[in-house]
């Protein structure tokens, strides 16, 4: 009962937070409104039992990715007067009919998929699941390989931003 | 973990581009700014070569193995795509040294962004496991989007950087959306337990007959066995019919990330304004080598994840999306590249015209019960494909000096008396991706639509549908040809207008006529190179083998999926 | 779950005192406003120009640097937490990543990447 209520409050805050990014004039507005929709984020992963994921969701995306968001913002430094107030023109009345497409085909589809026996079965996950430890067991003994390739990964990442925005180059 | 000894050695390939490539940054670094880069392309091409020849070397033809506990594959398949890769990365590196000093962006971190995405790219292709894969994809993709906007003084560069970062980004935010919806329908990520489960519960699901979920199960033990929490496989276990489409869904997300990624239309928007603005020998390499990539780890991915009956040709089946998608490739590809004046838009749109051709061989493997012997014309088709268009690419980089850049038509008039060799090269190029022998492309093409035929001579319903699209193919290619002569034509029937400075750098020249050369004797002497495309893709680890049929006894997948051939 | 609960409670409970602090002062404090309290804070000086300034680039490459190594750090904490457990394999995992790692920052380094101009 308790479960459904939280998860329920989060998913709502979710959608909604997520909802006024979109809306929100002021791209800043729409930054601290994708920060609040990461923290609801967080609390289903919480409920997921994914706790490392949700720590790491709040760190990286609340923390260090939307510092960049921000950076980006200012660097475009787009005017108030800029910013035009939408008009729904042939192209967004094209992708508006497409993305509720989308989202009924998906959304129908998981339907299915929960309504079937395919429900997971919360009680049989043991109570460390999620946690730092198996992740770090997995990291290191099967997913070693994509472990070392993301080290790869985030090189060529560095190297691709110096390359891409280092002044004197 | 398997065999340390054999992971550490199965990956040397990769490790050794990378460490290349980190040789190089670290050479760049410690050095004065102002000392010319170019020796570093020589660092370079002699890394693609020690890669192609490690990946060569250690394993004998004709096995294939899982290292990583199932998480790649060292196969035929692998290994000739590897050496494809290399050589691609090693004619570009011997391109661009000149156009890099030319456009002032002489700088050796080109040389290490090409041995990182070629390393990229082996994996990919090596991937067993989609986890692998979207790393290896991510690799790849950032470096080339780097070497896209290299070129920063030039504000066109940094547009193809840009329009290819955004758009690709979003198709690999969807790449990651269907990987996830598929390990939810299936609970795994690993490509030959989806196979099974496809194949088995998802399919029988589909048709009605719920009861049968032991497949499922079964990828519960696998994952068990690969050392995942035991009680997370039980909870795997429980999924059943429902996910049914759920796991059509995450294919289908799947196929249009690779759609976008080998620019098939209508997912190719990115790929005109990309190959205008980008500097054109990273052009040569995107053209080339990551459309073969893509294409390479998309006939892995559907030969051994997504081959089961139903999912091919059921009412969802990918038979007909690659069939809507070969059609409108070609069809659009040919005609819109009829009426550009820009070469690099022509070629541009012609790369999207020569994804729908493999996408045709794609189609012929779907109508034939996923017979993917049919398949190997697609690897020639992609040798020779690669080498002409890094040639032709590296024509106009060697032509273009900085402020004249080699775009246009007339750019070429008259090149073909004053560099008679250039010319000649470049219209050796152009006939093979015309398919005209007796260039290389003419094989490939003919191989590709052959397996068409064949696949369509074994009768079954839509083997009209498959006539059809070879009939529409062969007609929209004759169209082709037509621009692809336009060039001969300005090559050598107009006078030249312009003078090309001489340039000191040999080696792009060098890589041009060893792009020529490769075309002509792959066009005359294909029979080597269709033997190890035809052993390659018959070795291909992973699969379930040759036409695949569900039978209650269906091989488990052994842990990580390792299966020994031969 | 349950075990998390202490963490919405602080979180609900830091929210409200924020937002009861604010809104104190706000329906509390004292409230004279005239034009020249209104004006920009410039030390007394005029305010003039405009004060949305175009942001450097260098910002942007501190934020990707940044990150870069932030996510190196979160691949390392589930390493740390059993690396013990694995002995000499769990080192050489963690020595190859860093490794790698370590050559990206000296390539930045040399660069200028970390330099401010």
């Amino acid at each position: 009962m308790a479960e459904t209520i939280f998860f329920i409050v989060f998913a709502l805050g979710a959608l909604g937070f997520s909802a006024a990014v979109l809306i929100a004039k002021n791209p800043i507005n729409s930054a601290v409104m994708l920060v609040c929709s990461f923290f609801c984020l967080a609390g289903i992963y919480v409920m997921l039992s994914a706790t490392f994921m949700a720590v790491i969701q709040i760190l990286v995306y609340a923390g260090a990715i939307m510092v960049l968001f921000i950076f980006v913002l200012m660097l475009l430094n787009i005017r108030d007067d800029e910013i035009e107030a939408p008009r729904l023109s042939i192209h967004q009345g094209i992708a508006i009919l497409a993305g509720t497409g989308i989202f009924f085909t998906i959304a129908l589809s998981i339907a299915a998929w929960s309504g079937s026996s395919s429900r997971v079965a919360h009680d049989t996950m043991s109570d460390t699941f999620g946690t730092v430890e198996p992740i770090g067991d997995q990291l290191i003994t099967s997913y070693v390989l994509p472990f070392e390739m993301a080290a790869i990964l985030l090189l060529v990442g560095i190297v691709g931003a110096v390359v891409v925005a280092k002044k004197r180059f | 973990m398997g065999n340390p000894a054999f992971d550490i050695l199965s990956i040397l390939p990769f490790a050794v581009a990378c460490s290349f490539g980190m040789l190089i940054l670290l050479l760049e670094v410690f050095q004065r700014q102002t000392a010319s880069r170019s020796y570093l392309a020589g660092i370079a091409v002699v890394g693609f070569l020690l890669t192609a020849f490690v990946s060569g070397s250690f394993l004998p033809t004709g096995t294939a193995r899982a290292t990583f506990g199932g998480m790649a594959w060292i196969d035929g398949y692998t290994q000739i795509f590897t050496s494809l890769f290399c050589l691609a990365g090693a004619l570009t590196a011997m391109i661009a040294p000149r156009y890099l000093q030319e456009h002032g962006a002489d700088r050796g971190e080109f040389y290490a962004l090409l041995l990182f995405s070629v390393a990229g790219m082996i994996m990919m292709v090596a991937a067993a496991d989609l986890v692998v894969f979207f790393v290896a994809l991510e690799i790849m993709s950032i470096a080339v989007y780097a070497l896209a906007a290299y070129t920063r003084r030039s504000k066109l560069s940094s547009e193809a950087g840009f329009k290819y970062f955004v758009l690709g980004a979003f198709a690999s935010a969807i790449l990651l959306y269907g990987i996830a919806l598929v390990y939810g329908a299936t609970g795994t990520t690993n490509l030959a337990a989806i196979g099974q489960a496809f194949g088995g519960d998802v399919a029988r699901g589909a048709t009605g007959d719920a009861a049968a979920m032991s497949t499922l199960a079964q990828n519960a033990i696998v994952a068990a066995a690969r050392g995942a929490d035991v009680s997370v496989a039980a909870v795997i276990g429980n999924t059943g019919a429902g996910a049914v489409p759920l796991a059509i869904l995450g294919a289908t997300l799947i196929l249009i990330a690779f759609s976008f990624k080998i620019a098939a239309v209508p997912f190719h928007m990115w790929a005109p304004d990309a190959y205008t603005g980008a500097p054109t020998p990273v052009v040569g390499f995107m053209a080339a080598a990551v459309k073969a990539a893509g294409v390479a780890a998309l006939f892995r991915v559907v030969s051994v994840a997504l081959f089961s009956d139903s999912f091919r040709g059921g009412e969802y089946g990918w038979v007909q999306i690659f069939f809507a998608l070969a059609l409108l490739s070609m069809v659009v590809g040919n005609l819109v590249a009829l009426v550009q004046g820009n070469i690099k838009r022509m070629l541009a749109y012609s790369s999207v015209a020569h994804a729908g051709y493999m996408l045709v061989a794609f189609t012929a493997v779907g109508f034939r019960g996923g017979d993917i012997s049919m398949g190997s014309g697609l690897v020639f088709y992609l040798f020779a494909y690669t080498i002409a268009t890094i040639g032709a690419f590296g024509v106009l980089s060697w032509l273009g000096s900085r402020g004249m850049p080699c775009d246009n038509f007339e750019d070429l008039d008259g090149v073909g008396y004053r560099y008679p060799w250039i010319g000649l090269a470049m219209s050796i190029f152009m006939l093979s991706a015309a398919g005209i022998p007796p260039a290389a492309g003419f094989i490939g093409k003919f191989l590709v639509f052959k397996s068409a035929v064949a696949a369509s001579a074994a009768g079954g319903p839509g083997s009209g549908l498959l006539i059809f699209l070879v009939v529409t193919g062969i007609l929209v290619s004759v169209a082709g040809v037509y621009y692809y002569l336009r060039v001969i034509v300005h090559l050598y029937m107009k006078k030249a207008t312009r003078e090309v400075p001489e340039m000191p750098y040999g080696a792009a020249r060098w890589a041009i006529v060893i792009c020529a050369v490769l075309t002509l004797a792959l066009g005359v002497l294909p029979g080597k190179l269709v033997n190890s495309s035809e052993q390659a893709v018959g070795q291909m680890a992973g699969r379930a083998d040759g036409v695949y049929q569900q039978s209650a006894e269906a091989p488990l997948p052994t842990p990580g999926g390792i299966r020994l051939i031969r | 779950m349950i075990d998390h609960i202490a963490i919405l409670i602080i979180f609900i409970f830091a929210s409200i005192l924020g937002a009861t602090v604010v809104a104190l002062s706000v329906f509390f404090g004292p409230k004279n406003p005239n034009r020249w309290k209104k004006t920009v804070y410039e030390s007394g000086s005029e305010p003039f120009g405009d004060s949305r300034l175009k942001l450097d680039i260098k910002f942007y490459m501190i934020a990707i640097s940044f990150i870069m190594f932030d996510v190196e750090a979160v691949f390392l904490i589930p390493w740390a937490v059993v690396a013990k457990k694995y002995g000499l394999y769990g080192f050489a995992v963690a020595f190859v990543f860093i490794t790698i790692l370590a050559i990206g920052l000296v390539y930045e380094w040399g660069r200028g990447g970390l330099e401010w101009d």
